[in-house]
């Protein structure tokens, strides 16, 4: 049986197919302002991938921000239940896990039955969020891929103290201007961000196995900062952007 | 199946009920009465029994919300320096003054809100609705009276009531010094048999709630609140109430239900988001979800003893959920969720009303742990849309209740 999930993110749209609960198709798009074409274009990119046509698919889940601009898809479920579900399927021991996304960053406690028990999400403010991070890799004339790399060359981070996107930017201008190395600059940004997502983290009674998802989890500077900050051992699976759309596709092939 | 709100019969009485108390709240002045600003937890009662009018200007901040316009007068009031974190009632009442005031000659509110003779303010329930008070007692120039009733820890009942009679006794003084008008109190004691009627039917209604499906929400019963707020002491609250219950009897007997096919049933805090109301109560009635109580709603139980009737008000009036102690706070919240039987809980974390938003995260955990049932935290201000994220909001609220429809 083959079924879809979509995941149409504030950043990123990621899509994924499963031949009875087999991954044989995936992609990851940036969502860009028209959410319905993009999801249009992931999904006849993994139909070729997988070899397949849109009839042999009865069920498509889309979750993200962009769930209810999926036109095609059967059902839409939140990006919490969808997360929670494929990082079931990936670590099935799971207990917790904290997804670091564009403009949200979530953490999710799951009971010993894998269901979803408790989760929060970060307040108003976009700092400690992936969004923070693409901008502050701008100015310091970075691609947010490079920064992991950067963030090694220093052995301590800067001290960046403003919970806000706007005035985080600032500081980091100023720093700039006082000529303090880049690398540093950039530990200090991871350190930052791990300080507010561990604050939101602590909120629940965080039980391990605990595994990091979203793209930010692909930077290993905010996940070695974040571990120290929590002092817990961090799981990161091998795709970690692609979890909500694998949870989709699972729940599509329950339905 | 798509959620089909049911009109109350009675609304024709509620909506008449309302515009009484705000056209004698407008003439009061051309009959010779006195108006006096009160907040939302005040003895009213001496007031109607003293033939002064109380005016609840929480009301014209609560309206300002549904009608969309705390927004624009909030920046008359942040304009002048107010922070944006400022209770946006009472910014909505000091925006209305200064833009009045701005256009010069206009200074009775524009025919919003009456000029107060006397500003009754209290610090039970909050901080924030007095300093508004003091403001715009400055601004006219008008006597104020503030009840003071500080936090209460049960071990101190005892003084504390005897603190709060004396205050009591000294607003008595203070009344009819500025007004003229003697105390009766044969008069008070009937006043507050009225009360004591009004709140009894009160409770009533909300205990239709308590029915599995719900006959009547929250959302229903913050818009039903408005007589027990304004015309409690007076026949006009016992009368209407009296109509909404024999109409929910009614209700129950054709088995009538608020939200067809309810699935969920969830407690909310604290004051609900005004100018969304509809939102909300669709967004839940289309879940399957009702919002079945809350303290907001709740507040209203008095039960006047006439025989001693200065006694019975600084008894009744001292207290309030907003003044207990954290656990005790918690305590009452937990009581409310077990009685009507909640799946979960959700508090709102309103900048603007810092008294019930205080601790939030750490009362989630607490009533959580203790009931084994979850609750979520949102993120708005009860009036002003710029703190109000439609987005963010939904998604928590989606995400809520698929994690509690997935364990049920
Ligand atoms: N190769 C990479 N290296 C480092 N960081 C990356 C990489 N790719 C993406 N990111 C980070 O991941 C973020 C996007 O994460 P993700 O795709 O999980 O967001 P989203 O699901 O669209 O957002 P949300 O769930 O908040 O709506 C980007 O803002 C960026 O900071
Ligand atoms: S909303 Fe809160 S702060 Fe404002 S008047 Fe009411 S109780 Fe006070
Ligand atoms: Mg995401």
């Amino acid at each position: 049986m083959l079924t879809a999930g979509l995941d149409i993110g504030s950043v990123s749209t990621n899509a994924v197919l499963l031949a009875n609960g087999k991954l044989i198709a995936s992609v990851i798009l940036p969502s860009g302002y028209n959410h319905q074409e993009t999801a249009e274009r992931a999904w006849q990119m993994i139909l070729q991938q997988g070899q397949a046509s849109a009839a042999q698919l009865k069920t498509i889940v889309a979750t993200g921000y962009g769930r209810y601009n999926v036109p095609f898809a059967s059902k839409q479920i939140s990006e919490i239940s969808c997360i929670a579900k494929g990082a079931r399927h990936w670590f099935p021991d799971v207990r917790t896990v904290i997804d670091v996304g564009g403009q949200d960053s979530k953490v999710i406690k799951l009971d010993s039955e894998g269901y979803v028990a408790d989760f929060v999400m970060n307040d108003k403010c976009a700092a400690g969020t992936g969004r923070f991070i693409e901008v502050m890799a701008q100015a310091l004339q970075l691609e947010v891929s490079a920064l992991e790399q950067e963030d090694l060359l220093a052995a301590s981070g800067a001290q960046i103290s403003s919970i806000c996107t706007v005035f985080a930017e600032s500081e980091v201008i100023s720093l700039i201007g006082q000529g303090v190395a880049r690398p540093k600059i950039v530990k200090g940004l991871h350190q930052a961000v791990a300080s507010r997502v561990g604050s939101l983290a602590k909120r629940l009674k965080l039980e391990e196995p605990l595994l990091v998802t979203g793209g930010v989890a692909k930077n290993q500077g905010v996940v070695v900062a974040l571990a120290a900050e929590l002092g817990l051992k961090l799981l990161v699976p091998e795709e970690p952007q692609l979890v909500g759309a694998l949870g989709a596709a699972l729940i599509a092939a329950q339905e | 199946m798509a959620f089909k709100k049911i009109d109350f019969k009675t609304k024709g009485f509620l909506k008449k009920t309302m515009e009484d108390y705000n056209t004698q709240a407008m003439n009061a002045h051309a009959q010779g009465i006195p108006v006096a600003w009160v907040t939302a937890v005040f003895p009213v009662e001496l007031l109607y029994a003293m033939d002064i009018f109380p005016y609840y200007p929480e009301n014209f901040g609560a309206a300002s919300g549904t009608h969309r316009r705390t927004e624009e007068l909030s920046l008359i009031a942040e304009r002048r320096g107010y922070s944006n974190q400022y209770c946006s009632y009472a910014k909505a009442g000091l925006g209305l003054m200064y833009g009045n005031a701005e256009q010069a000659g206009k200074e009775d509110f524009g025919g919003e809100m009456p000029q107060p003779d006397l500003l009754l303010p209290s610090n039970i329930q909050c901080t924030p609705l007095g300093k508004w008070f003091e403001i715009t007692a400055k601004y006219y120039n008008k006597p104020l009276f503030l009840m003071d009733s500080p936090q209460i820890e049960a071990s101190s009942w005892e003084s504390q009531k005897a603190y709060f009679l004396q205050q009591i006794h000294e607003l008595v003084a203070f009344l009819e010094t500025s007004t003229g008008r003697k105390l009766d109190l044969d008069r008070l004691c009937e006043v507050l048999n009225l009360s004591t009627q009004a709140c009894d039917l009160w409770n009533q209604v909300l205990l239709f709630a308590k029915n599995k499906p719900a006959r009547i929400t929250y959302w229903d019963a913050c818009i039903l609140m408005g007589p027990i707020v304004c015309w409690r002491g007076r026949p006009e609250a016992v009368h209407y109430y009296t109509e909404l219950v024999k109409e929910l009897e009614e209700r129950a007997a054709s088995d009538l239900v608020a939200v067809e096919g309810e699935k969920i049933r969830l407690y909310w805090d604290h004051i609900p988001i005004w100018p969304k109301m509809r939102y909300f109560a669709e967004f839940f009635g289309n879940r399957q979800t009702s919002i079945v109580c809350s303290l907001y709603t709740h507040s209203w139980a008095y039960k006047f003893d006439a025989a001693h009737p200065l006694e019975t008000l600084a008894e009744s009036y001292m207290r309030e959920f907003v003044n207990y102690r954290f656990d005790q706070r918690v305590e009452k919240k937990i009581k409310l969720m077990r009685e009507y039987e909640v799946d979960g809980f959700i508090f709102n974390l309103n900048d603007s009303c810092k008294p019930n938003s205080l601790a939030l995260i750490e009362k989630k955990n607490v009533i959580s742990e203790r009931l084994g049932i979850p609750g979520m935290l949102l993120e708005a201000d009860m009036c002003d849309p710029r703190f109000f994220a439609e987005g963010p909001i939904q998604n928590r609220m989606e995400s809520f209740l698929e994690m509690i429809g997935s364990k049920k």
